[in-house]
């Protein structure tokens, strides 16, 4: 059994993080949306 | 053709028709050689989305995985905020509450239909294949759509959003699946638990962003209630406007999709994360005794056994979920009519659009949570908590969820978790069960109960609230505009139970009803043991992690 790369290319980095901001962006915006109907749950509106 | 020159010599002259017909062979050769040019650039293009073409190189972070799943995950889960428009559709098509609902349910059955058709061929073909042939289908499904709700042909909305569209959903919806449990044979709960929770996330995304849109591209009109004054909750946009909405989120989605095609990668034979044991897994049921096909894995009472807990848990589900909004305000509506979850009328379809966020976040966060809880509790355990107190639950909401709205959406948000949660932990029970080898494939078939459920969940509680209501008296309202009495029925033209005539005791039947349906799930779950030797694969399997165990 061949094991992964015991430490992250460094190059990878960059990426990874563009990789997760580029999903992370639309659902965090969307939670936000949401958790500002929400509010009008705890706030009557 | 030959012909004598002054010197008496024959000389072959050249006939004026050979030399057409041979520019026109020329011609048809270049045009032959210009069309194989162009198939083998083609095929090399599309080489790239072959299976060994996406082969991750040494040192390749299995971390850009997870984000390559979710970018697919986070479109096609924009078939959960069909609502935004639904009404703008009902007005523009003239047509009935139920026909604009079969394109949602025409989608759903085709998505599992074709996860069920194509779950082989996403396996053998790998994941970067099967999320391209999403993206066009899902893309193609919203720019034939728009097509057909700009030319008022709802048959177009059909066969684009529901067929084409629902292709899609059904293999992008896979597609990811068996590649992430590869890449994380360590956490398959948490890898498809990040993607699956995408889905849950792509309604989130899409209802803020396509309000936008509608209200960027066009202007909205609210009906009139009952009483003569315009009804503000409800917005209702033209089919111009709808149909640039549609084109947009076709276009757009196909982008964010590209993400997803060029960044997934499958694991090399042989790969396994760095310390990865796997006889020192977290627990017994994590542990892969054997290698199923997909062919085998249906002729094991195992594969029934657990459609029927994914089948009892989304109907269950499903049919609460689909009606939140009309479900709280009823249930918390006084003997007058008023309701006792805001003191300012007006307000109270906001607070249930605010409920519906509410269990729309605890449906994402449960896919997400209950799916990483499942590979330290085993996944067995999980189903038995998602359908032992999910029963609870219902049977807390139909005797008691009226006295209380804190004890109302509490029961709610955690059957919204467990439905969430039993999408997200399937994938990986499968795993459990029948291996890696063709999980994918697998899990495509196991999602036609998803579809079964689609239909079983609205029809047992619409059928009953539609009886509830059609059993209550018409009601007479002044309309303030034109000064006149106007007589008000609990259904109305299209079919729809009109809001103010149902109370939380019309819901009881059927949350007793789904209490009952989560007893046959638990049963079934409970009945799940390990799968026979007899249906293994003889000797080691061909792919990726599997080849190494």
């Amino acid at each position: 059994m061949s094991s992964e790369h015991p430490h992250v290319d460094v190059n990878h980095v960059p990426r990874i993080v563009l990789s997760w901001a580029l999903v992370t962006i639309p659902l965090g915006y969307g939670l936000f949306q949401t958790l500002k109907a929400v509010s009008k749950l705890f706030t009557g509106g | 053709m030959a012909g004598r020159t002054h010197a008496g010599v024959l000389r072959v002259r050249p006939d004026p028709r050979a030399h057409v017909a041979s520019r026109r062979a020329d011609v048809n050769l270049t045009i032959s050689l210009s069309n194989i040019a162009l198939k083998e650039a083609c095929m090399a293009a599309l080489s790239f989305l072959d299976r060994q073409h996406s082969i991750a190189p040494p040192g390749y972070s299995r971390w850009l995985v997870p984000p390559a799943a979710l970018a697919v995950h986070l479109c096609i889960g924009q078939v959960y905020a069909t609502s935004v428009y639904k009404t703008s559709l009902i007005t523009d098509f003239g047509a009935s509450e139920k026909s604009i609902g079969y394109i949602f349910s025409l989608a759903i059955l085709m998505l599992g239909l074709s996860s069920a058709v194509f779950g082989k061929w996403v396996d053998l073909g790998g994941p970067r294949r099967a999320m391209f042939t999403a993206a066009c289908c899902w893309s193609a499904g919203f720019l034939i759509a728009s097509f057909g709700i700009k030319s008022g042909q709802l048959w177009l909305v059909y066969l684009g959003y529901g067929v084409i569209g629902g292709i899609g959903l059904g293999i992008g919806y896979i597609s990811p699946v068996s590649t992430l449990i590869k890449w994380f044979p360590d956490r398959p709960g948490l890898a498809t638990g990040m993607a699956i929770m995408g889905f849950g996330g792509g309604a989130l995304v899409a209802s803020p962003v396509i309000t936008k849109l509608l209200g960027h591209y066009g202007t909205a009109t609210h009906p009139p209630k009952p009483d003569g004054t315009p009804n503000l909750t409800v917005n209702i946009f033209d089919a111009t406007t709808v149909s640039k909405v549609f084109l947009t989120l076709g276009i757009v989605y196909f982008i964010f999709m590209m993400f997803g095609v060029f960044t997934i990668k499958v694991p090399a034979p042989g790969w396994a994360p760095a310390g990865y044991d796997p006889s020192k897994a977290h627990t017994k049921a994590a542990r892969v005794t054997g290698q199923v096909s997909a062919d085998n894995a249906i002729k094991t009472p195992q594969f029934y056994l657990l459609w029927i807990v994914l089948l009892c848990n989304v109907t269950a589900g499903i049919g609460i979920l689909e009606n939140a909004s009309p479900m709280i305000q009823d249930f918390f509506r006084n003997a007058d009519g008023s309701s006792s979850l805001t003191t300012n009328p007006k307000n109270v379809a906001i607070v249930a659009a605010g409920f519906v966020g509410f269990i729309s976040l605890f449906n994402m966060g449960g896919r997400f949570a209950w799916s990483t809880a499942s590979d330290y509790l085993g996944r067995k355990v999980n189903y038995i908590i998602y359908l032992g107190v999910g029963m609870i639950m219902f049977f807390i909401v139909a005797t008691s969820g009226h006295k209380s709205t804190f004890i109302f959406i509490a029961c709610v948000a955690v059957i919204a978790s467990f439905y969430g949660g039993g999408f997200s932990t399937v994938p990986a029970y499968l795993r459990d069960l029948y291996g890696t080898y063709q999980v994918g494939a697998i899990h495509g078939r196991l999602l036609t109960a998803w579809s079964t459920a689609g239909v079983l969940g609205p029809l047992i509680i619409n059928g009953l609230l539609d009886h509830a209501a059609e059993g209550k008296p018409c009601k007479s309202v002044l309309n303030t505009v034109t000064n006149k009495q106007v007589e008000v029925c609990p259904v109305d033209k299209t079919g729809h139970v009109v809001a103010g005539f149902l109370n939380a005791s019309d819901y009881r039947t059927a949350m007793l009803i789904m209490v009952g349906v989560l007893a046959v799930g638990f049963v079934a779950n409970l009945l799940i043991r390990p799968v026979n030797a007899k249906f293994h694969e003889v000797g080691p399997v061909k792919d990726a992690v599997d080849s190494a165990h």
